[in-house]
């Protein structure tokens, strides 16, 4: 008789509904340790396994970091496949609705460190995120930071290449991506992460745009019409309105916007990277 | 896991060998025909060789093994709005000899396989920029059986130093590589040479037949011409 195999995990409550299925929370068998067991579901049948789960599960095992969240196994069960992940239980944006005060120059100094670190390891091994945002950054009870949910993410070659334009969460979204290109690199992770870190200081979203042109007109208002914008042009600037740029220079010291405003540069060939913020005096 | 192609393989048939050829080079051309880019190939090229390596799939199935690594390379390597190959795709491909059951089937049976990574090293990721340069030694070595059992950074190491003419190369499967491809090439030059030298004999003989033609054709005139103005003397 041949025997059916049983799952390390035990399923305990459903914590979410990711890209491709539902997360349950669960533990490993005969321990106390949680993991996170994400089901995977074949919701159309002529795409087949989908391309989020098979790019996550794919990215997850080569970027080895502390500041990702880490991949555990992929399990076949009952003709069932579930990826088991490690357990993080707050995101970063849970974190902010949470804690209405303010973040200490210190405490952003981590978060800003631990992120920028995830997202250089990405990069490191040709992998660009492209769904950079709080709710995708988790928090381990020791408050580090881990870079999670690369059901978006991709492998990248260092020659341009074709991509799709329809990615990163509306707010986070860099201008060149705005404007539909499909040429894009790294540097459209650079744009979501100064996002956040505006957010973190400003304990809410940097730019909340409505639709893709309201987002435009907020992040460089002076456009007259998007076919003539140059994103190249040197004398293109980003413009916060008053009460953003009142409010960061009140709560972040020179250092601190001089990074924010590295990271939105309108050009994606001026925006610095992970490596060159982690360099940044902000840091020392 | 071990990915290269190692000879978990020797109960292999030579004829199934030589399927998965002709499938890597039909894979190939699907490619090109669909601006692909060569990684794709290439990755569907390896996954159908850790299927033969590996043993796991029914290998009477080649062409659905073949299909269904066609069908996750590009998901996995191409952008979705550029391309979208689905089921039908396959299905058409397969001339409807396979269903969408038995595709998906199959790509969660060669997902598992691969223990869903789909982070195969390929020569275009270890060459980046420089790919366009050596496409031709790529494709040489992708879809020649010989080259299957070495590695991907092996082969990426004998390509630069073949291509650049580099001599005395101290790694000795980077010779071995080299050697090969050596080998393949001067085949390949005698083969075109012996094309060459069948195609200008048949040019001579064709020459000579024109020239045949040509005199008789001449003499032809010169007789119609000797014959009009015989005629028209009378």
């Amino acid at each position: 008789m041949s025997q059916i195999p049983l799952s390390k995990y035990h399923l305990l409550t459903k914590i979410g509904q990711g890209l491709y299925g539902d997360v349950y929370k669960a533990n490993i068998l005969g321990t106390d340790q949680y993991v996170a067991v994400k089901k995977i579901r074949i919701y159309d049948v002529s795409v087949g396994v989908p391309i989020t789960a098979l790019r996550e599960t794919s990215l997850l095992q080569r970027i080895q970091h502390q500041n990702v969240v880490k991949i555990l196994e992929v399990e076949k069960i009952h003709g069932q496949i579930r990826v088991v992940m490690e357990y993080l239980k707050l995101d970063l944006q849970q974190y902010l609705n949470e804690n209405k005060d303010r973040l200490s120059v210190e405490l952003l100094k981590k978060f800003m460190h631990d992120i920028l670190s995830g997202v250089g390891a990405c990069h490191r091994l040709n992998c660009i995120h492209r769904d950079i945002q709080p709710k995708n950054i988790l928090i381990q009870d020791d408050g580090t930071l881990k870079i999670g949910d690369f059901g978006s993410a991709r492998v990248f070659q260092k020659f341009p290449q074709f991509f799709t334009s329809d990615v990163c969460d509306l707010w986070y979204r860099a201008p060149e991506l705005l404007l539909g290109s499909n040429y894009y690199t790294i540097a459209i992770d650079m744009w979501a992460i100064g996002c956040v870190f505006a957010e973190l200081i400003l304990k809410q979203p940097l730019f909340q745009g409505e639709n893709e042109i309201h987002q435009v007109k907020l992040i460089i208002p002076n456009v007259q019409s998007f076919q003539t914008v140059n994103l190249n042009d040197p004398n293109l600037q980003i413009q916060f309105n008053g009460i953003i740029t009142n409010k960061l220079q009140n709560l972040i010291n020179q250092d601190g916007l001089d990074l924010i405003l590295k990271l939105l540069k309108l050009d994606p060939e001026q925006r610095i990277s992970c490596s060159q913020s982690l360099q940044h005096s902000f840091f020392r | 896991m071990n990915r290269n192609f190692v000879v978990q393989c020797t109960t292999l048939s030579e004829e199934l060998i030589q399927k998965v050829e002709s499938l890597t080079q039909w894979i190939y051309r699907l490619c090109e025909s669909n601006n692909l880019s060569l990684k794709t190939t290439e990755l569907a090229a390896q996954i159908i060789q850790i299927c033969l390596s590996q043993q796991c799939c029914n290998l009477n199935n080649i062409l659905l093994i073949a299909i269904t690594s066609f069908f996750i390379s590009v998901k996995y390597n191409e952008c979705q709005s550029f391309i979208q190959f689905t089921m039908q795709d396959c299905i058409l491909l397969g001339n409807s000899t396979f269903s969408k059951k038995d595709f998906l089937e199959m790509e969660l049976q060669i997902l598992n396989l691969i223990h869903f990574d789909m982070n195969l090293i390929t020569i275009c990721d270890l060459l980046q920029e420089e790919q366009t340069k050596y496409i031709d030694l790529i494709l040489f070595v992708t879809l020649d059986s010989e080259f299957w059992s070495f590695s991907k950074f092996d082969l990426f190491k004998a390509i630069q130093q073949f291509y650049n003419n580099h001599q005395n190369v101290q790694n000795e499967t980077t010779n071995q590589i080299i050697s090969l491809i050596q080998t393949k090439v001067n085949l390949l030059i005698k083969m075109d040479d012996e094309q060459k030298s069948i195609f200008q004999q048949k040019r001579k003989r064709i020459q000579k037949q024109k020239s045949k033609s040509k005199i008789y054709f001449k003499n032809h005139n010169y007789k119609k011409s000797y014959l009009k103005t015989k005629y028209s003397q009378i």
